[in-house]
């Protein structure tokens, strides 16, 4: 059985500053992975929010019940924090194991990936995941799912709706699973890629949760509240796509992936984000 | 609304222990899912089968972006020559060849760093384009199919030089000069690496307060393995004070004035940045 997992004597966690909203380096996640099997101590960039008032946060994982996880890493107003290889509890039997937990916040943004994920819950099917991202933009909040595997079946998403209710149909009334799960409160929106609820709520899960509250100041980022109407084919010919596909891609419609009307490169559009390059 | 549509991959890892479900262990096998089907359907639907970059035997392969490091990518034939213009940014994953159906070497995602992944083409070969990568080694090189509807192709006219003995950058669009400027460039203990870079990603730095907007390249330092946190990135950027401008004082990148960077930063990404 598993119990709340004692904090560690000496937690050997590699916290690093990672760029913001870069896809999870596989060969970073598994060096990590390899040199290092983090343990977690409770109290690892936990900074307990006191104030009601929304505030912008976002972190990777939390449970509560028989598996009870602390939020981690916890970044709330702004930041970045990563967590490298991670198995929670730590020991032989971990529930919870991932390659790379990180969570960045800033002023209206947030966003909380996991990367490599693996979720045994008593009661609840294996949830397995390359990544798991939850992004919350200015009160606008999306998830991303990369080959994602609940029990034995691997799970194939395209867009994913608000509250996506995921129930295995022999756990019914057991278990459920909610991806992007969407609760605005207190004027902040709360974006929860995937959720877990065992026996009601004796057991729950949340991987990568991000909150956001609305952009302060300067012109609002232009939203993107339906995919644009396809500009002019490519000069290039290409086969027509498989019935079925809508044709749309994979990167969550960044600004600036299309050409423009003419078939240039677009203009790019400065995104929010982090390298440190060599000065 | 954001998405991976993901196919196939294991996502199974090493070190992985026995799945503690005792109470759902009957129950597994015969989950059923209320879940809208991926729209590329099945395995083997697609045109181009390296769109299905989670495949079993690509599950493992590196990401293709500033992190990483592709030993086996071949070199940039013409590190010094234009190309011809066009830049290409996948749809979805897609696999990295060493050759025109050659071994798989590496993913390429969507995405560097926060912006949507551009890659200058260096040469055709039908549906198979060979790229240069944002990895290291510099002048990694792969190729890509581009069959069926993967790809967004665009023309890109733009093209930087960098003159590294004359402290120059200069941006040229369609062979005509935008603009140029003196720079600054890297000491002479951590010079700025030649050969044809180009453009990853247009980042709104939200750690560092140097530059409001870092360009970083595909290249890296040769001198520096890693830098700050980053993978010694070389990128362009500006600085608080004009000091730099003349000299090789930087670690690698190129710092610009802010007059550079303001047209710098409306250049498409995936734009060469061609350093001699």
């Amino acid at each position: 059985m598993i119990g709340a997992f004692p904090a560690p004597a000496s937690p050997s966690v590699e916290l690093s500053t990672r760029l913001k909203g870069e896809p999870l380096s596989k060969k970073r996640a598994a060096l990590g992975a390899g040199a290092l099997s983090a343990l977690l101590a409770g109290g690892i960039a936990l900074a307990p929010m006191a104030s009601a008032e929304a505030q912008d946060s976002a972190y990777a994982i939390a449970a509560d019940g028989i598996v009870s996880i602390p939020k981690t890493p916890l970044v709330t107003g702004s930041g970045d924090e990563s967590l490298v290889a991670a198995d929670l509890p730590p020991g032989a039997d971990p529930a919870i194991h991932a390659g790379v937990f990180n969570a960045e916040v800033s002023q209206g943004y947030a966003k909380a990936s996991t990367a490599e994920a693996r979720i045994g819950l008593p009661g609840a099917p294996v949830i397995e995941a390359e990544l798991i991202v939850a992004e919350c933009d200015d009160l606008q909040g999306s998830t991303s799912l990369a080959n994602l595997r609940i029990g034995k079946q691997e799970i194939k998403l395209d867009q994913i709706p608000e509250n996506q209710a995921v129930v295995p149909e022999p756990l019914q009334g057991i278990a459920s699973i909610t991806l992007n799960k969407q609760v605005e409160k207190d004027g902040a929106l709360t974006v929860t890629a995937l959720s877990v609820d065992v026996l009601k709520s004796t057991q729950t899960l949340d991987i990568s949760s991000a909150t956001c509250t609305k952009k302060e100041g300067g012109p609002t980022e232009p939203s993107e509240p339906t995919e644009p109407s396809k500009p002019t084919e490519p000069s290039k010919p290409t086969e027509p796509s498989k019935p079925g596909d809508d044709g749309g891609d994979d990167d969550g419609d960044l600004p600036g992936d299309k050409p423009d009307e003419d078939g240039n490169a677009p203009v790019p559009t400065p995104q929010p984000g982090h390298l440190d390059v060599t000065g | 609304m954001p998405r991976e549509c993901a196919v196939g991959g294991s996502g199974r890892r090493d070190g992985f222990r026995s799945a503690r479900r005792r109470f759902a262990a009957a129950a597994v096998a015969a989950l059923a899912l209320l879940l809208p089907a991926c729209g590329g359907g099945d395995e083997g639907g697609t045109a181009n089968p390296d769109a299905a970059a989670g495949q079993e035997q690509n599950g493992n392969l590196p990401e293709a972006t500033t992190y990483a490091k592709l030993v086996n990518a071949p070199k940039d034939p013409a590190p010094q020559e234009a190309t011809e213009g066009e830049v290409l940014h996948p749809k979805r994953e897609l696999v990295v060849h060493d050759a025109v159906d050659g071994e798989p070497i590496a993913k390429l995602p969507v995405k560097q760093i926060s912006s949507p992944t551009w890659v200058p083409v260096i040469a055709r070969d039908g549906d198979w384009a060979q790229i240069l990568l944002p990895t290291r080694p510099n002048g990694a090189t792969g190729w890509i199919n581009t069959a069926g509807d993967v790809v967004e192709s665009a023309n890109n006219d733009y093209l930087v030089h960098v003159d590294l003995a004359n402290y120059s950058l200069e941006i040229l669009k369609g062979g005509e000069r935008v603009g140029e400027w003196t720079i600054g460039i890297g000491k002479p203990e951590h010079p700025t690496p030649k050969g044809r870079a180009f453009i990853i990603a247009s980042i709104k730095e939200t750690v560092n307060d140097y530059s409001p907007i870092v360009l970083p390249l595909s290249s890296h330092s040769d001198s520096h393995e890693t830098f700050g946190g980053g993978p010694g990135t070389v990128g362009i950027h500006t600085w608080p004070d004009n000091s730099f401008v003349g000299k090789a004082n930087s670690d690698g990148c190129i710092r610009v004035t802010k007059d550079a960077l303001d047209q710098l930063v409306k250049l498409p990404l995936g734009t060469i940045v061609n350093i001699a």
